[in-house]
Parts: structure tokens; sequence; C-alpha cells
């Protein structure tokens, strides 16, 4: 459950001003640099024309997309991993090599909203992004598959590159001018016909990439190339973003010509990010979720699967992206969860104890449907949420 | 006619001639006049019996007597004791003639028995009843309940010491040396060995499951060398216990306990000498061979150092002093149970180690 | 002649027996004893109970251990010896019993079988002719069941001295 809130509702809270007139202004923070701006507990709202850029809507999780609809705005609270998120890519630096951060926690406390806030942080610093939405689609949904040319025995992977290049496109724009200065190393021949010449913009690798889709995997290889050459040499600064990292190194369901299931080292897309995760290149920070939906089995009513990465990365994936600073998410504090109640209660999203219903009985009326905005009310829902993120969203959207 | 062979044959029955000769003697049954013609019976031709001549009376002569007596071969005619009949005139209950001064309670019961309700003194009830305030349980003359149940009249604590003193100057004391040091259990016995007996209610005295023995070694007594010892938990196995550091050995696939018994020190026995030899191969183990990951050959290490000396030129304060302690903690997070709390553990470890605060 | 004949058949159809299946009659009617008019139907304490009162208000007439997972060894044996048991004692002792023989409980004790409860004396007690009866009964139980028995009755003036109640 992603709580919305306002910057501004905040701002006027410490002045002092009415709930009432909350509704009336809204801000959004213009300050570019985000040193101070970043405290835990406050409301944060992302401009909808951005979140467009960013293409939050397919990012966020759905329930938070769908929110985004309804209220016409994105508004998450920041909380601790947020700022801590932040102050580590604020030491980002050109001879660090770059900088490995795992988000995990249990289901439900705000990774994926916690990845897209530092995107969002990382856009308003004008960074380079890249974001994949989850890395399960490279090995899980994998529509049609065709053997590499460029690398005997390894398997590409057409519609999921190409729509990872228009993803990059789409949320590179507040730096494509930046991109567009940079220029390749050398030569690249894609087949035998097309090839892309030193010295060119590495926006053309891009370009390349989409108009022609059995191009797209070897491009997306070449352009991170591109992406980590020019972090090395200070041009640019890079965030990796992947959700659902640990599946990078899980199981595929993409099918070999023996019918056996292929390993993700087989497959180009999957070999391509593990290279950016990699710590050989400087100038960057690399933001990765530990998501259990690769280890868990809803069958499986035996076991439970742990949310620790070394459980969900696995020893080679462990030892893969080691050295890295694991950030935990976890549940509400009671005054983060009163900051979303007021939100919601702000927006009339919870619905209201009028006088109309009076003639039912008492044992109904103090349910939470009909209590929601009243003290008591606020206290049933952080308890029957038991301060879940998630749930207490679900809950807030059917009272 | 089937009635009537039916009796004849039982009137033949072996036991019934038991029991008459048990009862009376090979004579019981026999007339009296058949006993006194002794062996002749036959008849003259008047049909008159035999008149035995009188040669001296049948009985033992007075001389005979007195020379049994005195060789010790005398019949002795038990008497019926004196008070026969005051014993066997109805009495009060056993209980009320007790004397507690006189009388000791482990000599009235001295082994388990039944609940008697004339020899137990106490005023004992046992029962339930609808209202118990109305009407008291059932009294325990003739209460059938305090018969079913079995009772330890026979184990007062007075019969118990008395059993003990009995018997205690067969035992020697316990070692005092083991009960204050418990430690010392340890490392002077290091080897105990349990098995089971059972009982049966019933004439079987056997039970398939008294040969199982189970051998607990404390491997530690053994002073096997590093490369001994790592040799020893490979062979071992799932019998060996990492926290407590024992080896258990349970053996049932011999008949008999001594078998078994045997067959766990034979083990042993072959588990410690083949720990200490020294193969060939042995040398050709590499780093993912170890039963632990080590954090010192470790690739993590390399690259933290790395990253270390990277932070250093890039402007941050990295803790290189606590990177001892950052591998200590690594090591037990890799080689034992992931929990929650250690992968905490893990983060704030490395924030500290690269000199990132959690804020600004 | 055919109609005479049908006539006789369903003369004949009324008179045979008929078994009722029905669950009002089909009542369980085991162990529980009918109240009298006036009162002097005698009831021990075993008696008074319910049969569902076994294990809470009354105890069990025979203990073993056969019935235990691990011990069954000899579980239709030792059934067995309780019935031998307790038949002798009912036809061995005829003018002593309790409440036609009831009143026994027989215990187990290792090899031993023990023999409890309760005989009454109706009128005069010849203790020597109870005496051999007693070593008779042991004697030959134990013989006949190969475990040592031993007999621990005890004797009770009247059935009046075991009446718990009277209904």
């Amino acid at each position: 459950m992603k709580p919305f809130g306002r910057l501004a509702y905040t701002t006027a809270r410490r002045i002092g001003t009415c709930k009432r007139n909350v509704t009336t202004s809204r801000h959004f923070s213009v300050e570019s640099n985000v040193q101070t701006n970043i405290e835990s507990g406050t409301l944060y709202e992302m401009d909808l024309t951005v979140a467009k850029q960013l293409n939050m809507k397919t990012h966020l999780p759905s329930q938070l997309a769908k929110q985004m609809d309804t209220l016409g705005e994105i508004v998450t609270l920041v909380r601790e991993p947020t700022a801590e998120v932040a102050s580590c890519m604020r030491v980002v630096d050109k001879h660090l090599p770059n900088l490995r951060l795992v988000l995990w926690g249990a289901f439900g406390t705000g990774k994926t909203v916690t990845l897209n806030q530092a995107v969002h942080h990382a856009y308003k610093n004008n960074w380079a992004i890249v974001n994949l939405r989850s890395a399960m689609e490279l090995t899980r949904r994998v529509k049609e598959i065709e053997m590499s040319s460029f690398v005997a025995g390894r398997i590409n992977d057409p519609s999921n590159a190409v729509a990872i290049l228009q993803n990059f496109k789409q949320q590179n724009q507040h730096v494509w001018k930046t991109l567009t200065d940079l220029l390749t190393e050398k030569d690249y021949e894609w087949s035998k016909s097309e090839r892309t010449l030193k010295e060119k913009p590495i926006t053309e690798i891009v370009e390349m990439g989409i108009s022609a889709p059995f191009l797209a995997s070897d491009c997306v290889g070449a352009i991170f190339r591109e992406l980590r050459r020019h972090a090395k040499n200070d041009k640019l600064k890079v965030l990796v973003a992947i959700d659902d990292a640990n599946s990078l190194w899980g199981k595929t369901l993409v099918k070999r010509a023996d019918r056996t299931y292929a390993p993700p080292s087989d497959l180009t897309l999957v070999v391509h990010f593990r290279r950016m995760i990699a710590n050989d290149w400087t100038n960057g920070c690399v933001l990765m979720v530990a998501d259990k939906k690769e280890v868990a089995d809803a069958r499986d009513e035996l076991e439970v699967s742990r949310h620790t990465p070394l459980e969900l990365f696995g020893e080679e994936g462990f030892e893969f992206i080691e050295p890295f600073v694991p950030i935990e998410t976890s549940n509400y504090t009671e005054s983060e969860a009163d900051t979303i109640y007021n939100y919601y209660v702000s927006k009339n999203w919870l619905a209201s104890k009028s006088g109309k219903h009076s003639f039912l009985p008492q044992y109904i009326l103090n349910l939470p449907i009909f209590l929601a905005r009243s003290e008591e009310g606020r206290k049933q829902l952080m308890y029957l949420s038991a301060f879940n993120p998630y749930y207490y969203e679900r809950l807030c959207a059917f009272n | 006619m089937h009635r009537l062979s039916h009796i004849s044959t039982r009137s033949r029955s072996t036991l019934a001639d038991k029991l008459r000769s048990a009862v009376g003697g090979s004579d019981y049954g026999k007339s009296k006049q058949a006993l006194a013609a002794g062996s002749i019976a036959a008849k003259d031709e008047n049909g008159e019996d035999f008149r035995e001549l009188y040669v001296m009376p049948k009985r033992k002569l007075r001389g005979q007597i007195q020379l049994e007596q005195n060789t010790g071969r005398a019949e002795i005619k038990t008497r019926s004791r004196f008070d026969l009949m005051d014993r066997l005139a109805e009495r009060p209950p056993r209980s009320e003639e007790m004397d507690p001064e006189k009388h000791k309670w482990s000599d009235v019961w001295p082994a388990a028995r039944t609940f008697a309700a004339s020899v137990v003194p106490l005023p004992v009830r046992m029962g339930s009843r609808p209202n118990v305030e109305k009407r008291a349980p059932f009294k325990k003359e003739g209460n059938l309940e305090l018969v079913k149940i079995p009772n330890f009249l026979h184990l007062t604590p007075v019969a118990i010491k008395q059993h003990c003193d009995a018997i205690k100057k067969f035992c020697t004391p316990f070692p005092p040396e083991l009960i204050a040091t418990p430690s010392l259990a340890a490392t002077c016995l290091p080897i105990s060995v349990q098995y089971s007996t059972y009982i049966h209610q019933g004439t079987n005295i056997r039970d398939i499951r008294s040969r199982v023995v189970t051998m607990i070694v404390d491997v530690e007594s053994l002073k096997l060398t590093e490369n001994a010892q790592e040799k020893f938990i490979r062979l071992a196995g799932k019998r060996y216990n990492k926290e407590s550091k024992k080896l258990t050995i349970i053996t049932d696939r011999c008949h008999t306990r001594k078998q078994n018994l045997d067959y766990a020190h034979y083990l042993l026995t072959v588990l410690y000498h083949e720990a200490n030899k020294v193969e060939q191969w042995a040398e050709l183990k590499e780093r993912s061979d170890n039963l632990q990951v080590e954090f010192e050959g470790s690739e993590t290490k390399t690259k933290l150092v790395d990253l270390i000396e990277k932070a250093k030129t890039a402007g941050l304060k990295p803790d290189e002093s606590s990177i001892t302690e950052f591998g200590e903690m690594w090591k037990s997070y890799r080689n034992s149970e992931e929990t929650v709390d250690k992968t905490r553990e893990y983060g704030r470890q490395m924030k500290k180690l690269l000199g990132i605060s959690g804020n600004n | 002649m055919l109609r005479y004949l049908q006539n006789v058949e369903t003369h004949i159809s009324h008179s045979y027996r008929q078994i009722s299946t029905t669950s009002t009659l089909h009542k369980n009617r085991a162990a529980k004893t009918k109240s009298t008019s006036n009162r002097t139907q005698l009831l021990t304490y075993e008696m008074a109970q319910k049969p569902h009162h076994i294990g809470v208000r009354k105890s069990w007439l025979t203990w073993h251990s056969q019935n235990l997972e691990e011990f069954r060894q000899t579980q239709p044996l030792v059934v067995a010896q309780d019935e031998v048991v307790r038949r002798f004692i009912r036809g061995f002792f005829p003018q002593n019993l309790v409440v036609s023989g009831n009143e026994i409980v027989i215990k187990r004790r290792g090899n031993v079988l023990i023999v409890a409860g309760f005989l009454q004396y109706s009128r005069r007690l010849d203790i020597r002719r109870i005496y051999w009866m007693f070593g008779f009964a042991e004697e030959f139980l134990s013989i006949l069941l190969k475990q040592p028995v031993k007999l621990e009755l005890a004797f009770v003036e009247s059935e009046e001295e075991v009446a718990y109640n009277y209904i």
C-alpha cells in the first residue's frame, strides 16, 4: 500500500493552517538539490507529467497505479529506507565502484515504492536511469525466443529487449541531450548490413534497437556498455534500479531445443543486467529489490520461504552481488500510519460517518466502514491491518 | 443310551482320580470291607470269609515307636493350635486391635496388597454421590472402588527408610567429585551407552526393542588433530552433532544387545583409525570443499578490501579496523541459519565498515 | 378352491412373528437397572453408575497393559484368561457370591494375577473350608493359566454391606 500525501500538506500543517485548505493548495518540491529534502515521515508528491515520463503507471504496484487515477496525483510517504537510499546515492563518486543496495523486507512493506521514489530522486538530480520493472519478466514471461548470433548458446528475447529500450528512452528524456552528446567507442556490427559507426551518439543504438527487434538484445548490451564507460569517465551518473532482482539467479521458464529449462545465464538480457550489477564500473548506484515472488510457491503448503537476501539470491547470486548494503523495509510506525490516515481523510477517500446512517443499530455503526473518519476508526484501521502498509491501503480503499 | 455313556466317561476321568487321591490318599473311595479284607478276597465253599489268624496287633509296637523316635524317623502328628477356636471365632477388625506402640505398620503391610478394609485403620471414603452434602461417599467396608485402585500403603517413608538401611551395606557412595563438578563427567566418562529393558504383564519376557543400543561419545576426548577431526566429521555424517560435539551411534542391526554393543564399539574404533589416516588424494582439496564458508580466502574479502581502498580516495571514511569483526559476522551469517536479525546485523556492520551513515 | 386357498393364506400371514427395527424400541439397555416401585432393588456402586461413567466415576474391573500400543503381544490371551477366572470364581463359590459375581477385580503385577473382590457369607463362616477352597482355587488357576494366581478376596457379611443405593 503506497501512502500518498502531499509535501504541501505537511508544510501547511507545520504552519498551522487547518485541514480544509490543504485540498486547494498544491505544491511540489521545486528544489533540485535533494540534500535537505528527504526527511523520513514526510509526504512526497511526484508530478503527474514526470510520473508519466518515468512510466510510473507500470512500475508502481497495481493498487497504487489505480489510486493514481482515482485521486489524480501520486503522493507517497518518505520513510527510513528512502532516506537511506538517498544518503547512499549522495556518496556516489567517480572513484568509488558502484554502490550496490538491496532492499529487502516482508510482503507489502514498501520495497517497490522505495525503488520508485529513488528513481524519481535520480530524475530530479539528472542521473541516467536504467529501470527494469521486474527481472521475472526476463526469465519467466518470455514469449518468443531467438538463438543469439553474437554468442553461441545464448538465447535472445526480442520483445522484452524492445520493451527495455523503449522504457529506457522514455525514462531518460530529461538527460537525452546529454546522452546524445556521448559518443560510441567503437564500431558495432549488428548484422551483415546494419552497423553503427564509431563516434556516433549512443542514442542511435537505442533507436536501432527499437526499430529492429531481432537486434534489440544486442543493442541492450551495447547501450549498457557505453553507459558504464561514460560513467567511469565521469560524464554522467547512473542509477540502475531492478525490481525482483533475485530472479536473475532464479529459475526460468525458457525451454531450450532439447526441452530442458535454460539456466538464467543462458539468456542475453540476464547476462547484460548482471554485468550492470557487477562492480567493475564507477560513478553509479545499483538498487535491487529482493522479492519473495521468485522463491515462494503458493501450492506448497508446508514450506514458507524467508525474505532475507541470502535465501532469495541463492549462494551464487549472493556472492556475485557482494559487497552490498542491505536496507530493510518494515511496517508502519504509529506516526506514519497517522500521516497516511490524515491524508486519506483530507482527500475524502475514507467514507464518512454521517447522520444518514443513524437508523442502523450500534453494532453495525461500530464497524470501520461507518467509523472510518473517527478516532476509533483510525485505531481500528491501524490494528486491523497490523501496521502493514499494503493491507492498510486495502482497508482504506474499502472503508 | 447316550447319556449313560456320558456319565461313565466322566467317572473314569483322570482329573477326578487326581482330585480323589489328592484329598484322601489312595484308599479313598474303596469300601471299608475291602480294606479290612486285605489282599485275599476269595470266599470258601460255605460263603464265609477267610478268618485271619491273630499274630500281632495291626499297629506299631511301643518298641518300634521308640526306635523311630530315637532315630528321628517318627511321623509326628501335627496338632492343631491351642488357640485355634479363639482365632476362628468372629473377631473385631484387625485395625482396632493394632497398637502403634507395639506394632509397626511395615510389619502389618509389608508388601503390595489390595486394600483390606479391616486392616487399614484410616476412615477412608470413596465414590461419587449426586449430592455430597446430603449423603457422604461410600464407606470403606465393601467399597470395590478402593479395591480397584493400586495403593501404596507398603511404601510409607518409614518402610522405605527401612529398605534403604537394609540395602545400604551393599552400596558404595556416588563419587562426590562428579557431583561437585558436572563437567568432570564429560572428561572422565566420555562414552555413555543407553539401552532399555521391557517388562510385560504376562508370561512373556522377550521384547524385540531391548536389543537397541545407543552410544554417545564425546569427540573432544578423542584428541584428534584438526584434519583428522574434519575427516571424522565427514565420515560420521548425520551422527555428529555440531552444537554438543557428540557422536551418537544407534545400532539395532544384530539380534542381541551384546552383539549390538560390540558393533557400536567396533564402529567407533574404525572411525577413529580412519580419521587418523591421511590419503594422497586429500591434497586435492579446494576452497569449495570446505565444510564451512570461510571469510579469509573468499572473493568477498578481496572485493571488500578493494572497495574500502577506493572509498578512501572517494572521500568516504571507511572503518578498516572493523573488518575482522565483519569477517566473523559474515562467517556466522553464511554458515548458520539466516534470520531477519542476522541480516539487520549484516547491514549495520556493512554501513559501519564503509562509513555510510543512515541519514544526512 | 383357489379363493379358499387365498383366504387361508391371508389368515396365515397375520400369525407369523415380526421383528421390529424402529429406533424407539431399539434402545440400549445394558448396565441400566430399572427402578422398582417399593425401592427393593439393591444397587452396588458399580451398578449405580451408568456405563458411560467408566473411567470417569468408576474404574475398570480388570487391569492389564496389553491394550497399550507397544505391548500388545498377548491381548486376546489376557481377555480369555479374565473370562476363565471370572467363570471359575462364579462356579466355585456358589453360595458366596455377591451380586452374581460382579464384584471381582482382576489385577496383574508382572507375571502374577491377583483376584480381589468381595464374597459374602450368608449364615456361618467355616473358615477352614474357605481356606481350603482358596488354596484349591489358587492352585487350580495357577496350573490352568500357567501364571501364579493369588486370591485376595474379602468377606462381607451380606449383600447389604455393598449396597450403595436402593432403587
